[in-house]
């Protein structure tokens, strides 16, 4: 596969570039890459490399696939501006980091999508892999293209573009599909005949094939589940440069914002022996000074003490240090981290009065937050990041002038706890609510520009007043999220006419472009208000061609109690019938060995 | 204390220096070498390095040194395990103390190695001995022209081959810089190449490899 002429150009390039590194390859950990292997598939991640490696679901699949013994697996991330630019000036095709491959020398070419903003970046990478953008032009020899990760819970937009989604967890459904597609290109089969024989996979949606609706695939048991433990370690630094251990899967919370708490359901926990086994592995076969301990609530993991208990000793010996993100306030208990050093502490109280945390159902109080600073003034801490959005269902000017309220309390609390002999450092930064699919907010209205510049506004100048940084995320890019989140196949066209006129890279604000995106969506004759205006209970909504487990049913319930300013308790304490028991065909308490009830 | 010579080489010479760190502190940790920290607030390994290679540049002999508990044969043989391709600790010896090399760095050899013969029947020896050498070059995105004539020791050349010595350290050039230089000189700017280094000296013209391994 390896074109020794190719690589000597390629070479030529690296040299003309900024981070080189980014794209030589021959990372320590690299898996041997098959020669004449029955399948070639390349892993995409559509951002940059030093994002690329942070992310955990393309590291499973990427060495899950390696592991497979007929399946050769490559990868290859979004390459930036200038060596882009440089590949089409010298007339190269966009290659993989392993061998150097031309992307369109693969059978399958895969795409991890972890946020919207990244969407025109696929397309970036189609075009430089001279891969014909839209499926319908596509020849049999080009590769299939097919997406997965979070944001495929709703497929709609991409759907010109992908052949395959692959809907929920990974591990089974790409496996099932590599198996598939060896066995159909060594019978001689099509494109066409695999596409038609996928459909029977569970997670896999195929536009216009599937009859009813995909079903989100769900991996039962974690501890049987696909791991790695020899990762490739980035040759430069990587926005997240640790050791990730995934505790668990899902959340019990039920936040009814986050699509992530609706679409990991249900909770599966690994066990703590599994837990501390592989530790030791990513420990000593990767090297890295920090493990992170990796799930949307880490402080819910009902094994937490003895997990800690039992790895504390192994991270001490080899002199790595142990990070607990995704810590909760009303969870978080600073002797966790007793011994570690003093850096900050992180809370996202998500809304500034209880009122409006009922109605998010974000089951955190003033007094949990208030609790854990005090705790955490005590034992040294002197800096607290507080995240908060705005523009939230219900939300008024009270629930907004609840944010300076909040941090006027943090101050005072550390004026009369405060050990350490530094000034407290209190930021805010708050992002734009976007309704997400398949969450009880899906139907809501997100707020116009105006309104997020108004709100924005009024806490600059508040918290001004009272010193305390403030950082908010620009509302525009917000926007055109929303409206790629809840878009249906008609915006195909309108991504096709972003990147046209130049739109890569989104998710970066020096690259992202408010009036290209309008145009494109004036070009088509479609209206960005149309998904960020909300939509009505009745209507048929583009995402439900996907089962994601939790009913509508569910969501409406959980919408109506959002507007009574009900909350709901967390499923561990009981169960609300959300619907993800017909899905997995197993309760809850099974699926996590009795854990949800043991805390 | 143990001193290394290693190689940069293949693939790694993209890596970039805070990398490189970070390969070597992340490889002793895999291989369960104990390196000595440095006492304090935030605790780092007890690793020095020689001043960093330009991103693309080869070589075959760079330094570092590492407080850690080992003998010198068993840490190279442990590192070399579990390093990514192109380093290779090439010889390691016991020392007392940081022998400090980043300071004793005075010049180093260098190798290019041209595409094509781009240099037949040509002699650049006389670039050492010029008494102004304006070279231009682009950094950071800016065109800049330079007098380079302090920084360049030697030259010797074949067709393809070009052999140069260059002050490294605090007062250096690149040798790639150098390198363009003499392609324009032949008017072949567009030739491929690539450098190698390949030997370090310090202020009295002994190669490090003497002072540390005698050799």
């Amino acid at each position: 596969m390896k074109d020794k002429n190719f690589y000597n150009k390629v070479t030529e390039l690296l040299k003309k570039v900024d981070k080189p590194a980014r794209y030589c390859g021959g990372e320590f950990n690299t898996p041997v890459i098959k020669e004449n292997a029955e399948l070639n598939f390349l892993m995409c991640f559509p951002d940059v490399y030093e994002v690329a490696l942070s992310n955990l679901g393309i590291k499973i699949l990427y060495h899950m696939l390696n592991a497979l013994d007929f399946c050769a697996c490559e990868s290859c991330f979004t390459p930036w501006e200038d060596m882009g630019n440089l590949l089409r000036e010298s007339g190269l095709p966009l290659f993989s980091s392993e061998t150097r491959t031309p992307i369109n020398e693969f059978d399958i070419i895969g795409f991890s999508m972890q946020y919207e903003l990244s969407y025109t970046n696929v397309l970036y990478m189609l075009e430089l892999g001279r891969i014909p953008l839209d499926k319908k032009d596509r020849k049999e020899s080009d590769p299939l293209i097919i997406a997965g990760g979070p944001c495929m819970i709703n497929p709609m937009p991409l759907v010109d573009f992908v052949d395959l989604f692959s809907i929920g967890d990974g591990e089974d459904t790409v496996t099932e599909i590599a198996k598939l597609y060896r066995d159909i290109k060594k019978a001689g089969g099509s494109k066409s005949d695999f596409l038609k024989a996928a459909i029977n996979i569970e997670g896999v949606y195929v536009p216009s094939l599937n009859e009813g609706k995909a079903r989100r695939a769900i991996v039962k048991d974690l501890d049987k589940a696909f791991y790695p433990t020899k990762i490739k370690i980035p040759n430069m630094e990587a926005v997240h440069n640790r050791a990730v251990l995934e505790i668990f899967r899902g959340c019990t919370r039920g936040c009814r914002f986050c699509q992530a708490g609706m679409i990991y359901r249900p909770v599966r926990e690994r066990s703590v022996d599994t837990l501390v086994k592989t530790a030791e592995e990513l420990i000593y076969n990767n090297g890295y000074d920090e493990i992170s301990f990796s799930s949307l609530s880490t402080c819910d993991y009902p094994h937490l003490r003895e997990l800690l208990a039992k790895i504390k000793p192994i991270t001490d010996k080899a002199k790595v240090s142990i990070s607990l993100p995704s810590t909760r306030v009303d969870s978080f208990e600073a002797e966790y981290t007793e011994g570690l050093r003093k850096s900050s502490i992180t809370f996202a109280p998500e809304a500034g009065t209880q009122r409006l945390r009922n109605v998010i159902n974000k089951n955190v109080t003033e007094e949990d937050i208030f609790r854990s600073c005090t705790y955490a003034f005590k034992k040294g801490y002197s800096t607290v990041k507080l995240y908060f959005m705005i523009g939230l269902p219900t939300e008024t000017q009270e629930d907004i002038a609840g944010i300076p309220a909040i941090c006027e309390r943090i101050k005072k609390l550390y004026r009369e706890h405060a050990v350490a002999k530094k000034q407290l450092s209190l930021g805010v930064s708050t992002s734009t609510f976007v309704p997400k699919p398949f969450t009880p907010f899906q139907w809501e209205r997100q707020i116009s520009l105006e309104e997020i510049r108004q709100k924005q506004d009024y806490l600059r100048d508040a918290l001004k007043k009272i010193k305390v940084k403030y950082s908010w995320h620009d509302g525009k890019s917000s926007r055109i999220e929303a409206a790629l989140a809840r878009g249906g196949k008609e915006l195909s066209p309108v991504l096709k006419s972003a990147y046209k006129k130049g739109c890569t890279f989104d998710s970066w604000s020096e690259k992202f472009s408010y009036d290209k995106w309008i145009e494109a969506f004036e070009e088509n004759g479609i209206s960005p208000e149309r998904y960020t205006d909300g939509f009505g209970t009745d209507e048929e909504l583009s995402w439900e061609v996907i089962d994601a487990g939790v009913t509508r049913k569910f969501l409406l319930g959980e919408r109506d109690k959002a507007y009574k300013e009900v909350t709901t308790p967390d499923c561990r304490q009981k169960c609300h019938n959300c619907g993800i028991v017909a899905l997995t065909g197993t309760a809850c308490k099974n699926l996590c060995a009795a854990k949800l009830t043991d805390k | 204390m143990i001193i290394c010579k290693y190689t940069k080489t293949d693939n790694a010479v993209y890596v970039p220096h805070l990398d490189l760190l970070r390969c070597f502190t992340m490889a002793m940790r895999r291989r369960k070498i104990e390196v000595n920290f440095s006492e304090g607030y935030n605790p780092h390994a007890k690793i020095y390095f020689n001043q960093p290679l330009p991103i693309g540049a080869s070589s075959l002999c760079e330094y570092f040194c590492a407080d850690v508990n080992e003998s010198a044969d068993k840490f190279a043989e442990k590192l070399n395990a579990s390093l990514p391709a192109g380093i290779v600790i090439l010889k390691c010896a016991e020392t007392d103390v940081n022998p400090n090399v980043a300071n004793m760095m005075f010049s180093a050899d260098y190798t290019a190695e041209f595409s094509s013969p781009v240099l037949k029947g040509k002699d650049f020896s006389s670039l050492s001995e010029q008494s102004e050498l304006n070279i231009t070059y682009v950094a950071k995105g800016k065109e800049i022209t330079k007098n380079v004539s302090e920084t360049v020791l030697s030259v010797k050349n074949d067709d393809r081959f070009a052999n140069m010595r260059l002050r490294c350290g605090n007062v250096n050039l690149r040798a790639d810089r150098l390198a363009s230089h003499i392609l324009k000189l032949c008017g072949a700017e567009n030739t491929p190449f690539c450098v190698v280094k390949t030997a370090v000296y310090d202020c009295n013209n002994v190669n490090l490899d003497k002072i540390f391994f005698g050799e």
